[in-house]
């Protein structure tokens, strides 16, 4: 209700069965037969029937038919398969479902993204603790240098062959020149990255000294924090390089140096 | 205008290209279609229309059903059509219909008694565009194109029921119209 004079539409409310509603739609029912108040009603509903006999220009219709028989003939076209009845959509729904593929897609390229942005941030370390802790154990599977939750990167899973040898100097930080860095303690210790702290007790050699030809095991580069062992070698994060460092176990410490391969002890615990 | 028993012939007369089979059919229905899309948009029916009957042409071959599914399927067609004109319209927005032209066939005055010595066809359709255009539509459908309430349901997407329930407010609105200018100096 907006004016005043609206106040007898709002007031009024007429009433009308639904067999009296559909006499009046099927056009049974005249005026003077119906309520006072649907009489009106009556009459434009009858008026309006009338619209359905509307014809429309003799030109008009021949164009149309023509242009029919012309789709017809070439066949069902792909533009105009909306002609097909509508398919029913349940109660309350007012938009089809959602095609499948562009749903498919969306998911795919948020799987990719996901995917991406995690190898990102586990390449730069930015990932929670453990998160970047699995991530580095699985990339080091393939090879791939990942640091782990620790700071250090995840050691090599790959093991070059035996009898590569790198120059044992390289990769010794300042101060540490003299001592062989994770160097492998004997066959078979196949710690693999977790052999990261070596007491200061082992012995590498009479002399303690990595010695040009001494061979190494790469593997063994990646010893994680040294948490204050003694004689803790070829940490990443220690400032001290750790390429060259590493061998077959097949000696050490050529000169007469030799590894007793019982007496390393491998300082796991934290 | 009904075709009866002839009309799965024409059908399949149709389907192959027969001309006078695609005129009959065109004949039979356009009326209600053009009365029906004249009611809804005055100005574009029979271009609507035209685009309704393209559009039953490149689907025909599909059809399968009876006369009356044929008149089903034809005009929701062409409410597709007309909903997708008044989609594209309103994007555009260019050609707003002035309120003149929609009111152009109510005469002012007192609506009870000219509706009791006889309204016109066109007074009438530009009385029910007042409604709300969901009980519009089904009085039109109803009405113009002379459809139960169950096929009026099929052709809107709607429940019977809330066909129902449309139809009786579109009647009681109606009536409410037509007293409050009957009583309106």
């Amino acid at each position: 209700m907006k004016r005043w004079r609206d106040i007898g539409t709002e007031m009024f409310d007429p009433v009308v069965d639904a067999r009296t509603e559909e006499r009046m739609f099927l056009g049974l029912l005249e005026p003077r037969e119906a309520p006072v108040e649907y009489a009106g009603v009556v009459a434009v509903l009858r008026a309006a029937r009338s619209a359905s006999v509307m014809e429309s220009g003799a030109d008009l219709r021949e164009r149309v038919v023509a242009s029919m028989v012309a789709v017809i003939s070439s066949g069902p076209s792909s533009e105009l398969s909306v002609a097909v009845p509508p398919p029913t959509l349940p109660a309350g729904s007012r938009r089809g479902p959602v095609p499948f593929l562009p749903r498919l897609r969306l998911v795919g390229a948020l799987v990719v993204g996901f995917l991406a942005a995690s190898v990102g941030l586990a390449f730069a370390g930015a990932l929670p603790g453990p998160a970047q802790g699995v991530a580095s154990s699985l990339f080091a599977h393939v090879g791939i240098h990942v640091p782990n939750h620790h700071g250090g990167a995840a050691p090599h899973a790959t093991i070059p062959p035996k009898g590569s040898t790198t120059p044992a100097g390289r990769g010794l930080g300042p101060g540490r020149t003299k001592t062989p860095a994770a160097t492998w303690p004997g066959r078979g210790n196949h710690k693999g990255w977790r052999d990261h702290r070596h007491g200061g007790d082992q012995r590498h050699g009479r002399d303690g000294k990595g010695r040009e030809g001494d061979h190494h095991r790469p593997s063994d580069h990646h010893s994680g924090r040294d948490r204050g062992g003694r004689g803790s070698h070829g940490s990443d994060t220690d400032g001290h390089g750790s390429r060259g460092h590493g061998g077959d176990g097949s000696g050490h410490g050529r000169g007469g140096s030799s590894h007793g391969r019982t007496n390393h002890h491998h300082s796991q615990g934290r | 205008m009904s075709l009866g028993e002839h009309f799965d012939s024409v059908v399949d007369a149709a389907r192959a290209g027969a001309a006078w089979a695609v005129g009959e059919l065109y004949e039979s229905l356009n009326p209600a279609v053009l009365g029906y899309l004249r009611s809804q948009e005055p100005g574009d029916a029979e271009d609507l229309a035209s685009e309704a009957w393209l559009s039953v042409a490149g689907g025909i071959c599909r059809f399968q059903g009876s006369e009356s599914d044929f008149r089903r399927w034809v005009f929701a067609i062409a409410r597709r059509r007309l909903i997708d004109f008044r989609r594209k319209r309103s994007r555009r927005a260019t050609d707003p219909s002035p309120p003149e032209r929609l009111e152009a066939g109510l005469e002012p005055g007192d609506a009870e008694a000219d509706a009791m010595a006889g309204i016109s066809t066109e007074s009438s359709i530009a009385l029910i565009r007042r409604l709300p255009p969901d009980q519009a539509e089904v009085v039109l459908l109803r009405v113009v194109g002379q459809f139960d309430t169950e096929e009026v349901a099929e052709i809107t997407g709607k429940r019977p029921g809330t066909v129902r329930v449309l139809q009786h407010r579109a009647l009681a609105r109606l009536a409410r119209i037509l007293s409050a200018e009957a009583v309106t100096p």
